[in-house]
């Protein structure tokens, strides 16, 4: 940013006005129909663009495919994607390619040109380590409890003293205790 | 009546509706400037306009559109910008 903000403040040291207004000329004309049949012509399957729309902005790509009338496929440093025209540039420079090519085909066209691409591998997900939940463990341990309890009336004491569970705990298994005796009668 | 603090207009005023029906004025902090277009001053678009606290928490990809110059120049600059290059 710093580096665009420096060019910007020479641009407007040196007066650079008659490109820009050339430039904004081009961005308002409008297009007859033979104008634009021309220039979808340009955009043949082997051509090199500059990408000027979205995060692939400025990066360099090849036409791979024609879709429609105002469509196209594109590879290259930019993702494989569908992409409207208007969002391209066409460069003077064509790769040889045939229509529909995979990406290592598009890969090593740019190759000729000096051009490595890099493939970013898809991230895989990193085993973390499963969160148990305090409640649901105590929740489990009081269910079992219940069905113990009616065998053996010792074990749940013998717990108790291991654990030296706080007040809230104790409350709880008293009611289960009595519970339990009801059901022999 | 106002006291006496609250008369200057450093603050901005807004209206809440209270849930018992009452109208309070809450006094807020003013929002900073709409971000313009480094080159030719247009409003942009994306960049949201909220106190300097807040942007802090957002995340980077709220602040500004993610294509180059996003957040400096307006995406009309941009792409005049980026065809001066290619030629
Ligand atoms: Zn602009």
């Amino acid at each position: 940013m710093a580096a665009f903000f420096a060019a910007s403040a020479l641009e407007k040291r040196l007066k650079l006005k008659p490109d820009k207004s050339l430039l904004e000329d081009a961005a308002t004309h409008s297009y007859s129909s033979l104008e634009r049949e021309e220039e979808i012509k340009m955009f043949d399957v082997g051509r090199l663009c500059v990408k000027l729309a979205g995060r692939d902005a400025g990066q360099r790509c090849v036409v791979v495919d024609k879709i429609d009338d105002r469509h196209v496929l594109i590879d290259g440093m930019t993702r494989r994607r569908k992409c409207n025209v208007l969002h391209l540039e066409a460069l003077d420079e064509t790769l040889k390619i045939k229509k529909g090519a995979i990406h290592t085909d598009v890969k090593k066209a740019f190759k000729t040109i000096g051009i490595e691409l890099v493939d970013t591998k898809p991230k895989k997900a990193k085993e973390r380590p499963k969160k148990v939940r305090k409640g649901a463990d105590k929740k489990k341990k009081e269910s079992d409890k219940p069905k113990a309890n009616p065998e053996i009336k010792e074990k749940p004491k013998v717990v108790k003293k291991k654990k030296s569970v706080p007040k809230k705990k104790a409350v709880a298994k008293k009611p289960v205790k009595k519970a339990a005796p009801k059901k022999k009668k | 009546m106002v006291s006496g603090r609250h008369k200057s207009r450093s603050l901005r005023r807004v209206f809440k509706k209270t849930p018992g029906g009452r109208n309070v004025v809450h006094y807020t902090p003013r929002k900073p400037k709409v971000a313009k277009c480094a080159d030719c001053g247009d409003a942009l678009k994306g960049v949201p306009r909220a106190r300097p606290v807040k942007m802090q928490n957002m995340p980077k990809t709220h602040k500004r559109p993610e294509r180059p110059y996003g957040g400096v120049l307006c995406s009309k600059c941009t792409r005049k910008k980026i065809k001066a290059q290619a030629r």
